[in-house]
């Protein structure tokens, strides 16, 4: 990440409607490489309309919203780091018959994720059924690390915690399992910025576990459980397509030998112009 | 990083232009693959008619201007390639000699080469019409993809449903047939074309005349030039519909009146939209249209798709049954047919096996859209403005005129520019396509 940012500003009354030109470089602008950036204007995050890098166009108000006076405009950078699981992180955790608790730690205890899951009982329509969930998640980050933090505004130690938060649920006794890429927000105390979990590829069992290292049965997740629907139906689909075309040959072929003793007008087709 | 707002740079490579003119619009930003994808998609999608509109954003009053040139020069390539059907006899009579577009390029090859001619113009034509039917295949299968996304349901199983309905046309026995789909596909698309207007015409009083440029956008424009030349194209069956008219001297007048025909209503139609939307116009005017309309637009588009697949695909069971499934020496393959006119099982196989290729290539062809502005370059342009010159030329060279012969040379030039400028950006598309591909 760039600590520095060389950027202009240029607002245009183009037309009736303000428009803001950002440019910039040596920033990888934010997601992917058609990014996304939010500009505050009037009151709330507006998405930038269209960003092919290096710079960044928007509109504000829409222009089907009517035109507007004067412009003005001014700009305020806000950075995002990315800071991922290491793989030597150190593992804790307690296990016990209702609640559990993983606490996952890296770089020397800088980053710590703890997660807390539950489990409980529900009264649905086939009687009592228990499920786990994931009913809260903490994240301690300290900006003082160097690694994915260069010259923090508030170097030091800041917690983001979940609200209200029910998520991974899961039958009990199953373990949950999911490949597509899930995003939890939290808060953090700092400013009460936000702080986004991306989980992907996770398997997880908190309760009812047979044996050391040992998953139960999996559950998937809803958008797994559509996606292989939608890589399943195709199959299927084009099974049915082969058997009714070779269903519809069959009966063509049978109807056409049974047909063929009888008188038939000779249709000769060498009268008949072709196109091309 | 310490967040601040506050007016910075100079003096770098990241300075902002100067000016915001229009006129500098096309200069700067320009999208990666995924956008020039998006743009040929918009192409196909819309099937021809629909992206005209986006070609006038980019083209102003240039791209009407080559609305009609470009009808104009079809309707001339049209009837010049008729006229190589035709010879002078003895009496000095005119009479109609060959019956096909494979027999005028036989024709022109004729002493050393006396079927090489033919076999180029039979693969160009086979390309071109089996390219044709997998696109709508395709069409339908994203169209119907766009409008459920909700539904588990991919555009791979949207195109297999779509060859299920598909499948019949393997049954198509003659051209009545074909040509009552045709005329359902032409109701739906008028239908398209009213809903379209009367939704632009509602909003009269907003058209933004002034908005028209003079200008063109030097980046965008070359694909809005494919956009509209190509749906003039009609000359792979030119030759077969002279053939079946009662009175073929009326082909001239029959050629001037729909190509007029088509132009006004085409022109008219990109730009009443144009003005309508303005710099907001998308690549399919359809994007624009508030979602109930474009809903029903949508409905209307896969009919249109799925009405317009017969007869491409006709034509190609034609070519493929003429050159390689004749009786004689000449041909691989027994006749599709037996004595009694009827089709042989084996050949609704073949039909079938056809349809099912165009299936598979549409699900598994990668940046379709692409692949299809690649070869359309080349058979496309090739078969509506090199080779009706070429073989004009050769033919009848004795009996042309000067200006005529200068008709001829400036259309086949002006073809060959289009013809390797299309291929050059259709493979700079592709090669892009595959370097995003690869790196994701």
């Amino acid at each position: 990440m760039e600590s520095r940012i060389n950027a202009a500003l240029q607002v245009g009354s183009g037309d009736c409607c303000c428009s803001w030109r950002l440019f910039c470089c040596a920033v990888q602008l934010a997601g992917a490489r058609r990014g996304q950036l939010g500009a505050v204007g009037f009151g709330g995050l507006r998405v930038l309309s269209s960003c092919s890098s290096p710079s960044c166009t928007l509109w504000y108000p829409p222009p089907e919203a009517g035109c507007r006076g004067s412009c003005s405009g001014s700009y305020v950078w806000r950075l995002r780091t990315d800071i991922p699981l290491s793989r030597g992180a150190e593992m804790k955790g307690k296990c016990s018959a209702n609640e559990s608790e993983l606490e996952i730690s890296w770089l020397e205890q800088a980053y710590t994720l703890k997660l807390f899951f539950l489990k409980e009982g529900h009264n649905t329509s086939r009687g009592q059924e228990a499920f786990w969930r994931l009913s809260r998640i903490q994240f301690t980050y300290d900006t003082a690390e160097r690694t994915y933090f260069k010259d923090a505004v508030n170097p030091g130690k800041h917690t983001a915690s979940s609200h209200r938060l029910s998520a991974l649920v899961t039958p009990a006794g199953k373990s949950y399992e999911c490949q597509a890429q899930q995003t939890i927000s939290l808060i953090s105390s700092d400013q009460q910025k936000p702080v986004q979990l991306l989980l992907s590829e996770v398997r997880v069992q908190p309760f009812d576990i047979a044996a050391d290292f040992v998953f139960s049965e999996e559950h998937k997740c809803p958008v797994d459980q559509r996606e292989q629907l939608e890589e399943t139906l195709p199959l299927i689909l084009g099974l049915i397509l082969g058997l009714v075309i070779v269903i519809t040959l069959c009966i063509y072929h049978i109807h056409h030998k049974l047909t063929a003793n009888q008188v038939q007008i000779p249709r000769d087709r060498s009268q008949y112009k072709h196109m091309g | 990083g310490d967040p601040g707002g506050a007016r910075a740079g100079g003096g770098t490579a990241c300075d902002p232009p100067s000016g915001g003119s229009p006129a500098l619009r096309g200069l700067g930003a320009q999208g990666g693959a995924g956008d020039r994808e998006g743009r040929v998609w918009g192409k196909t999608r819309g099937m021809f008619v629909l992206g005209l509109p986006y070609a006038i954003l980019h083209g102003g009053y240039l791209g009407l201007f080559l609305i009609i040139f470009a009808a104009v020069v079809c309707c001339y390539t049209g009837k010049i390639l008729i006229a190589c059907l035709y010879e002078e006899n003895e009496d000095g009579e005119i009479v109609r000699v060959r019956d096909s577009y494979v027999d005028i390029a036989n024709a022109c090859c004729a002493p050393r080469f006396p079927t090489l001619g033919g076999r180029i113009v039979n693969v160009a034509q086979i390309i071109e019409l089996v390219m044709t039917c997998i696109l709508y295949v395709v069409v339908s299968g994203n169209l119907m993809y766009n409008s459920f996304p909700n539904l588990p349901v991919s555009q791979k199983s949207w195109s297999i449903i779509a060859t299920a309905v598909l499948l019949p046309c393997a049954f198509l026995k003659n051209l009545k047939a074909v040509s009552k789909f045709s005329l359902l596909c032409t109701l739906a698309h008028f239908v398209i074309n009213i809903l379209v207007i009367a939704y632009c015409l509602s909003r009269a009083r907003d058209w933004a005349w002034d908005k028209v440029k003079f200008y063109i956008d030097v980046k965008k424009f070359p694909i809005s030039i494919g956009i509209i030349v190509f749906s003039y194209t009609s000359q792979i069956f030119l030759p077969s519909l002279e053939g079946n008219m009662q009175n073929p001297k009326e082909f001239h007048c029959m050629m001037n009146w729909t190509h007029i025909a088509a132009c006004i209503l085409k022109g008219l139609f990109a730009l009443v939209a144009y003005l309508t939307w303005a710099d907001e116009t998308k690549e399919v005017i359809t994007d624009n249209l508030p979602s109930t309309i474009r809903a029903v637009v949508n409905i209307f588009l896969v009919a249109k798709a799925l009405l317009s697949y017969p007869l491409p695909f006709f034509a190609a069971v034609e070519v493929l049954e003429r050159s390689l499934f004749q009786d004689g020496n000449r041909a691989f393959f027994p006749n599709c047919y037996g004595g009694d006119g009827r089709l042989k099982s084996w050949g609704l196989t073949l039909r079938c096996a056809l349809v099912v290729f165009t299936l598979l290539m549409a699900i598994y062809v990668p940046h379709f859209a692409l692949l299809m502005g690649l070869t359309g370059s080349l058979t496309g342009a090739g078969l509506c403005f090199l080779l009706p010159s070429l073989f004009h030329l050769k033919l009848l060279w004795r009996k042309l005129l000067w200006h005529h012969v200068f008709f001829d040379v400036a259309i086949f030039v002006i073809g060959g520019i289009c013809s390797v400028s299309g291929f050059i950006h259709s493979l700079e598309g592709l090669i892009e396509a595959f370097r995003t591909n690869a790196e994701d």
